[in-house]
């Protein structure tokens, strides 16, 4: 379901996969694996170094990127009650 | 992107006039954003109130009844604590009845807190039936002002049990979102229900002259907005504590079944850097509110509009922090694939 919609977004792709490989621990393993195989699936061609790049991701780049993202989807600050 | 929220709304809706609400200001004219405070004075009545109460019926949570009071007494719950005031003022009703509606429904709403945060699981098991009969306590004199104001009224009675229940029948419904159409989401003022009955009081004292029931628009879709920008805040928590939240049904496009806790916080998190669908949400918020200071305005609730408009504004500088912090996620994500 999730990469249909991928496929209609409005957004360009690449960065959705970039950031679905962020989020989701199974969809960046499988990527990892075989880069150039997922990203076919989205209809993608990706270059050596992208290849290379996505095989190379480490665990500390992955930890500081989603610390940043959870530093903004936590932030609240409207006064509004809370039924 | 803007509906109706209902029919009431309808009803008062211009659909050729566009709020023009955004961060560097708000433009409807004769409006000026102001939140607005809840009086210190309201709060130290309302606790001192209970306090004496709670001695006089030697309840075991007296100190913790005073803490909830408090705790509803921040700037979350401003409206809450001014709507009394500001329907009374409008009614023409005297300033002690507008005192006795303030502590009635601070009193409702502290037992409302305190039901949730039981069913909630946030209470220590061991305090259970002290909690239980503190509620008892809250409700019982919420209900007891209220008939000191307006006398037995088979009526209004009614009416109060109707909000009670509709309240109820809300928080044990599914976490229903149909689409991204505000029309279809009208529901979601339920969870806020009670708050409707300090209107429904102001009706049975004035013999129904007042006209309250224009007056409830505005509240509807203040309560649309707080319930949708509850659940966006919220979903996370409400994730971990299996939950029914708004948001994520509206993140995921439909129910969560087959799905695990790790797949719905995936697929949320998806549809939170996305963005599109964030906006979409976000846009119901501005709307429920847009719609909402047009409506206090109509029916002559100047500072309830003024309000809601600084809500308004609020709501858009938080959510447009919100989305471009995801398109910087984004850009980062695809900058560190090598994909400039």
């Amino acid at each position: 379901m999730i990469e249909q919609d991928d496929r209609s977004s409005r957004y360009s792709l690449l960065p959705v996969l970039a950031g679905r490989a962020f989020l989701d621990e199974d969809f960046r393993e499988r990527l990892m694996e075989n880069p150039r195989v997922v990203a076919g699936q989205f209809d993608l061609h990706l270059t050596d170094e992208q290849v290379e790049n996505i095989k190379s991701l480490d665990q500390a780049d992955i930890d500081a990127w989603m610390a940043e993202f959870e530093s903004y989807t936590g932030q609240t600050i409207m006064a509004m009650s809370a039924w | 992107m803007r509906a109706d929220a209902d029919c009431k709304v309808q009803a008062l809706h211009n659909p050729g006039k566009e709020l023009d609400s955004s961060a560097s200001g708000y433009r409807l004219p004769g409006i000026k954003p102001r939140l607005a405070p809840i009086r210190r004075a309201d709060v130290r009545y309302v606790s001192s109130y209970l306090d004496r109460l709670l001695d006089s019926k030697r309840i075991t949570l007296r100190h913790s009844g005073v803490q909830l009071i408090q705790r509803i007494g921040d700037r979350h719950w401003s409206v809450e604590w001014n709507l009394p005031r500001w329907l009374c003022d409008r009614a023409g009703l005297a300033p002690s009845s507008a005192r006795t509606l303030v502590l009635a429904n601070a009193l409702g709403l502290a037992y409302i807190r305190l039901c949730d945060d039981r069913k909630d699981g946030e209470l220590a098991s061991a305090f259970l039936q002290e909690a239980i009969q503190l509620e008892d306590v809250l409700l019982g004199e919420a209900r007891s002002l209220i008939v000191g104001l307006v006398g037995g009224d088979a009526h209004l009675e009614a009416s109060i049990n109707a909000r009670m229940q509709a309240w109820i029948a809300a928080g044990e419904s599914p976490a229903h979102f149909p689409d991204f159409d505000l029309r279809r989401l009208t529901h979601l003022a339920d969870e806020g229900a009670p708050l409707f009955i300090v209107s429904d009081v102001i009706e049975a004292m004035t013999s129904n002259r007042a006209g309250m029931g224009r007056c409830e628009t505005p509240v509807h879709n203040y309560l649309i907005a707080a319930v949708l920008y509850d659940h966006l805040k919220d979903w996370r928590s409400d994730l971990g504590a299996s939950r029914r939240n708004y948001f994520i049904s509206a993140m995921l496009g439909g129910e969560a079944a087959g799905m695990n806790p790790e797949q719905i916080l995936a697929a949320v998190q998806i549809g939170l850097i996305r963005g599109d669908q964030l906006e979409r949400y976000l846009d119901l918020i501005y709307q429920a509110l847009a719609e909402g200071v047009e409506s206090a305005q109509t029916c002559g609730l100047g500072q309830f509009a003024r309000h809601l408009a600084a809500l308004d504004q609020e709501a858009h500088r938080s959510g447009e922090r919100l989305l471009s912090g995801m398109e910087r996620m984004l850009v980062q994500a695809t900058n560190l694939f090598g994909a400039s």
